[in-house]
C-alpha cells in the first residue's frame, strides 16, 4: 500500500481510531496486524519473509541475552547475520552475481548459460533486514536487553509507517515506545502531524512526481540533449529524489506521531551542506548512522591511522552504494562519494560537529553550491540505468553542446527548487521541521494553499510509488 | 517539533486554514474567469483514438464486431483485421493504439471499447516495450489518456475517491483543467497547429486497418535504435505495474465472458539487441506472460520470432503483407470451437 494511495485514505483513519479504542496488547495486536496488512497489499507472499525475519532475531537475541558465555553469543549472532544476509543476497543480490560472473566469464571468451531466474525483490528488505540486525547486534553489544515479547518486536520489525522505506529505527529509540502505553496525542501533536503528513505529499506528488518526466527523457537519451538540459536533467533529478525520500518520511514521522510513536528525522536539509561530510550527515541519516555504527566503527573507523581511514571511508560507502541495488552504477555512486568523503577528510576540513545551524550568512553559498554540484555528479551514476549510459551522461554534460532545455522544464524546475529552498532554509534556521505551525497566519494560510493546489493539480493519475522502495 | 515555543499554535493554524481555503476559493474564481480564453483540451489522447472509437461505434450499431485485436502500434500494424475477416469469417477490429503502454490499453479496453461493442473473442498482443514501467512514450500516452475529456466522460469511477474526482471535474476550473495548469508552456503548443494536440486526419482504413504502413526491409537501424531507447525502452524494466495491467485486463475480459487470446508479438533480432540484456530479457517476457496466460487459463501464442527481417518495416513493426500473414495465423489461433476458420 502507498501512503499517496486510495487505500490509504481509508486505512489510516480506521487504523487510527481501532488502535486509540484499543488497549494494551490489543492495541500492539492492531497495529501488527495493519502493518502486516498495509505490507501484504503489495503481495502478501512476502509476509513470510517478515515473519521469518522476525523469529529468527527473537530468538536469536533472546539466545545471546542469556548466555555469558562469548563464543555461544558470537554463534549466534553468526546465525542472525546469514539469515538476514542471506535473505538479502537471495532476493536482491544473486542475479547481480550470477549476471556478472557471466559477463566475466564471456570477457574472457568462455561461454556461460545459467538457467534465467526471475526473482521478485520484496520491497523493503534492505530496511527491515538492517533495522533487524541493528537490534540483534545492540543485544550482543549489551546495549539493549532482548525484548521478550514476541508481539512487541514483530512490530518494532513491520511498523508500517517506517516498514518500506524507513528510517531505520534502532530498537532502544522504537521499542520503548512500542512497549508503553501510549496516550492520545494533545493538539499540537495532532496538528504538527497533519502538517508534516501534507507537507510531505507536496514534496511527493508536487516536487518528485513533477521532476519525474523530465529526469526520464534527460536520461532516456544523453547523446540528443545539449549540455544545459542535461544540467537541468541532474538538477531535477536531485529535487526528484529529496522530494520523493524526504516527503515518504515527512509522511511516515506525521503518520507515527497520530500513533504517539516518534520516528528519528531522517533528513536534516542535505542540499544546503556546506561540505560533503556534512551532507553525509544530513542525508538518510539512519542508513548513515548504521553504516556508521555497524560497518566503520567495526572496521577500526579512524583510529587506526589515516591510511586505513580512508580506506574505511571507502568501504563503506561502496557498500552503501550496494545497499541501494544489486549494480555496478550504484557501487560507482558510492566509490564517489567514499572518494569525496576521503578528500574533504584529507584536505582537513572535517567538522565534528553535526550540521551546522543556521545558513544563509554570504559565505555559506559558495560551499554549498560546490557541495550540491559534486552530490549532483554522483547523481548521474546512481540514476543511470548502466555505466554506459552514466558516462555517455557525463560525456554531453561536458562537452558543452549549445541549446536551451524545453521551457516546460524551466517552468516546473525553479518554482520546485525555489519551494524546497524557502522550506529547508525555513526549517534548517529553525531546527524545526514543523516550523510553518510558527509562522504568521497568512504566511501559513499561503503555504497551505500551496500545499492543496499543488498536490491537487499534480495528482489524477495512479499514484506512484516512492523510490526508495525498489531498495 | 517545539512545542513550548508554540502558545498559541491551534488558534493561529486555524486562522491560517481559514485563510488558505480564501486563496484557493481565489484561485478557482481567477481560473473561472480566465477559463473562456484558454484552449480546450482535446477529447481523446491521439486522433487515432478518436477516429476508431466513431468507426467502432458505427460497427457496433449494427451488432456487427465480434473480434477485437489491442495493445500499441506493434498490433495496430502488425494483425491486418481485414485479413482476418477473410481469414476466419468474423468481423474483427483492430482497437489497438499507437504508444499504448498496457495500462493505457487496460482503460481504454474497459472503459471505451467494452462499453461500445461486445466482442467475443480478444486478441492482446504484447512486446517487451508495452510492459517496459519506465517508458516515456508510454507513460505520456497514459497521462494523455487519463486526462482526456472524452476518457474521464465514459470511465467507470473505480473506487468513492473517483467519484469525487468526477464530481469536482464537472464543478471545478481547478481540477477541469489540470493539465493546462501542470504545463503553462502547454498552452502555447495546443494552439499551434501541428503540434501534439492537434487533430490532424489518421491513418485508418476498414475495420480500423492501418493504412500508413510503409513496406520493408527496413535500413535505418540505427536511428530506430537511438529514437527507442530514447522514449520506448529507456531503464526497460517490466514485471510490475504494466505487467499488473495486462493481468487485469484479462480478468476484466474473462468476467465479461470473452475469449482471450494473448500474443507475444513477431519481433526482430534487432529489436531483441536493443534491449539492455538482449535475449535473456526476450526469455523474461516469454515467463511472464506465459504465467498470466496459465493463471488465467487463456490461451499464449508466443511468435516473437517467427518472421524474417524481410517481414518488417522496422525492427518492431510488421509490413502491410506480413501483417495479413500474421492476421491470418492469429484467425487459425483464435479458432472457437463450431467456428470453423479457414486453415493457413
Amino acid at each position: 500500500m502507498l501512503f499517496n494511495s486510495f487505500e490509504f485514505v481509508f486505512f489510516l483513519p480506521l487504523v487510527l481510531a481501532g488502535h486509540w479504542l484499543l488497549r494494551g496488547r490489543w492495541r500492539t495486536g492492531l497495529l501488527l496486524v495493519a502493518s502486516y496488512l498495509f505490507y501484504g497489499w503489495w503481495d502478501p507472499r512476502f509476509l513470510g519473509l517478515i515473519a521469518l525475519s522476525t523469529l529468527i532475531d527473537y530468538v536469536v537475541a533472546l539466545g545471546i541475552g542469556s548466555s555469558d558465555v562469548e563464543t555461544r553469543r558470537r554463534l549466534l549472532l553468526g546465525v542472525s547475520l546469514v539469515a538476514n544476509l542471506g535473505i538479502l543476497f537471495a532476493f536482491k543480490y544473486s542475479g547481480f552475481f550470477v549476471e556478472s560472473a557471466v559477463e566475466l566469464l564471456e570477457s574472457l571468451g568462455l561461454e556461460a548459460n545459467p538457467p534465467f531466474l526471475r526473482i521478485v525483490l520484496p520491497v523493503g528488505i534492505s530496511f527491515y533486514t538492517f533495522q533487524t540486525i541493528s537490534y540483534t547486534f545492540d543485544v550482543f553489544r549489551r546495549r539493549i536487553e532482548p525484548s521478550r515479547d514476541l508481539l512487541t518486536f514483530g512490530l518494532y520489525v513491520a511498523y508500517f509507517p517506517q516498514l518500506v522505506a524507513g528510517p531505520i529505527e534502532r530498537a532502544r529509540e522504537l521499542l520503548p515506545q512500542l512497549e508503553a502505553e501510549r496516550r492520545f496525542p494533545d493538539r499540537q501533536k495532532i496538528l504538527s502531524g497533519l502538517v508534516l503528513i501534507a507537507m510531505g505529499l507536496f514534496k511527493k506528488v508536487a516536487i518528485a512526481d513533477v521532476m519525474a518526466p523530465i529526469v526520464n527523457i534527460a536520461f532516456a537519451a544523453p547523446g540528443n540533449q545539449s549540455s544545459l538540459s542535461l544540467l537541468v536533467g541532474v538538477y531535477a533529478f536531485a529535487l526528484q529524489i529529496y522530494g520523493d525520500f524526504s516527503g515518504y518520511t515527512d509522511v511516515a514521522r506525521g503518520t507515527s506521531r497520530l500513533f504517539g510513536i516518534e520516528l528519528m528525522r531522517n533528513f536534516e536539509q542535505p542540499y544546503l551542506s556546506r561540505n560533503i561530510t556534512e551532507f553525509w550527515r544530513t542525508w538518510h541519516i539512519s542508513l548513515s548512522n548504521w553504516l556508521h555504527d555497524y560497518l566503520y566503527i567495526p572496521l577500526g573507523g579512524n583510529r587506526k591511522g589515516s591510511t586505513r581511514t580512508y580506506v574505511n571511508l571507502m568501504i563503506v560507502m561502496v557498500l552503501g552504494g550496494l545497499w541501494h541495488g544489486a549494480a555496478w552504477t550504484f557501487v560507482i555512486w558510492g566509490f564517489l562519494h567514499g572518494a569525496f568523503l576521503a578528500i574533504h577528510r584529507m584536505i582537513g576540513n572535517y567538522s565534528p560537529r553535526g550540521y551546522q545551524g543556521r545558513f544563509g550568512a554570504r559565505r555559506d553559498w559558495l560551499p554549498t553550491l560546490v557541495t550540491f554540484n559534486l552530490v549532483c555528479f554522483a547523481w548521474i551514476f546512481f540514476r543511470a540505468p548502466q555505466i554506459s549510459s552514466a558516462v555517455d551522461y557525463v560525456r554531453g554534460l561536458f562537452s558543452f553542446t549549445a541549446g536551451l532545455p524545453p521551457t516546460s522544464w524551466m517552468t516546473l524546475l525553479v518554482p520546485a527548487m525555489l519551494i524546497v529552498l524557502v522550506i529547508d532554509i525555513a526549517q534548517r534556521n529553525s531546527n524545526d521541521h514543523e516550523v510553518i505551525l510558527t509562522w504568521r497566519p497568512l504566511a501559513q494560510g499561503f503555504a497551505y494553499a500551496v500545499f492543496f493546489l499543488g498536490v491537487l493539480v499534480f495528482s489524477g493519475g495512479p499514484a506512484v510509488p516512492f523510490i526508495y522502495f525498489q531498495f | 517539533m517545539r512545542e513550548n515555543t508554540r502558545p498559541n499554535v491551534v488558534r493561529r493554524a486555524k486562522v491560517a486554514a481559514a485563510i488558505g481555503l480564501a486563496l484557493i476559493a481565489l484561485a478557482e474564481v481567477g481560473l473561472r474567469l480566465a477559463e473562456p480564453h484558454l484552449p480546450e483540451p482535446a477529447q481523446w489522447p491521439s486522433a487515432e483514438a478518436a477516429a476508431k472509437l466513431s468507426q467502432i461505434g458505427e460497427l457496433s450499431a449494427t451488432g456487427e464486431i465480434d473480434v477485437i485485436f489491442v495493445g500499441s502500434s506493434v498490433v495496430a500494424e502488425g494483425i491486418d483485421p481485414l485479413a482476418y475477416n477473410d481469414s476466419s469469417g468474423r468481423i474483427a477490429y483492430n482497437a489497438a493504439l499507437s504508444a499504448a503502454s498496457m495500462r493505457a490499453t487496460e482503460l481504454w479496453v474497459r472503459d471505451v471499447v467494452l462499453q461500445e461493442t461486445d466482442p467475443s473473442i480478444v486478441v492482446i498482443g504484447v512486446s517487451g516495450r508495452d510492459l517496459n514501467d519506465n517508458g516515456i512514450s508510454q507513460t505520456e500516452f497514459y497521462e494523455r489518456l487519463t486526462n482526456s475529456p472524452g476518457y474521464i466522460d465514459r470511465r467507470k469511477p473505480a473506487n468513492p475517491l473517483e467519484h469525487v474526482e468526477s464530481w469536482f471535474l464537472q464543478h471545478s476550473a481547478l481540477v477541469r483543467l489540470r493539465p493546462i495548469l501542470r504545463d503553462p508552456a502547454a498552452i502555447v503548443v495546443a494552439q499551434n497547429p501541428g503540434q501534439p494536440g492537434s487533430e490532424d486526419e489518421p491513418d485508418i482504413g476498414a475495420f480500423g486497418s492501418d493504412v500508413s504502413a510503409t513496406s520493408g526491409p527496413y535500413t535505418d537501424f540505427g536511428q530506430w535504435r537511438m529514437a527507442w531507447l530514447a522514449r520506448h525502452l529507456n531503464d526497460y524494466s517490466i514485471g510490475n505495474s504494466e505487467t499488473e495491467a495486462l493481468g487485469r485486463l484479462i480478468e476484466t475480459l474473462i468476467a465479461h465472458d470473452i475469449e482471450v487470446l494473448l500474443v507475444n508479438m513477431p519481433v526482430t533480432a534487432d529489436y531483441v539487441e536493443t534491449l539492455p540484456d538482449g535475449r535473456r530479457d526476450m526469455q523474461e517476457l516469454d515467463l511472464i506472460l506465459e504465467d498470466i496466460a496459465s493463471a488465467a487459463g487463456v490461451e499464449y501464442l508466443d511468435a516473437s520470432a517467427q518472421y524474417e527481417k524481410t517481414d518488417f518495416r522496422d525492427p518492431a513493426h510488421l509490413t502491410p503483407e506480413a501483417s495479413s500473414m500474421f492476421a491470418r495465423r492469429i484467425a487459425n489461433e483464435a479458432r472457437v470451437a463450431g467456428e470453423p476458420s479457414e486453415d493457413l
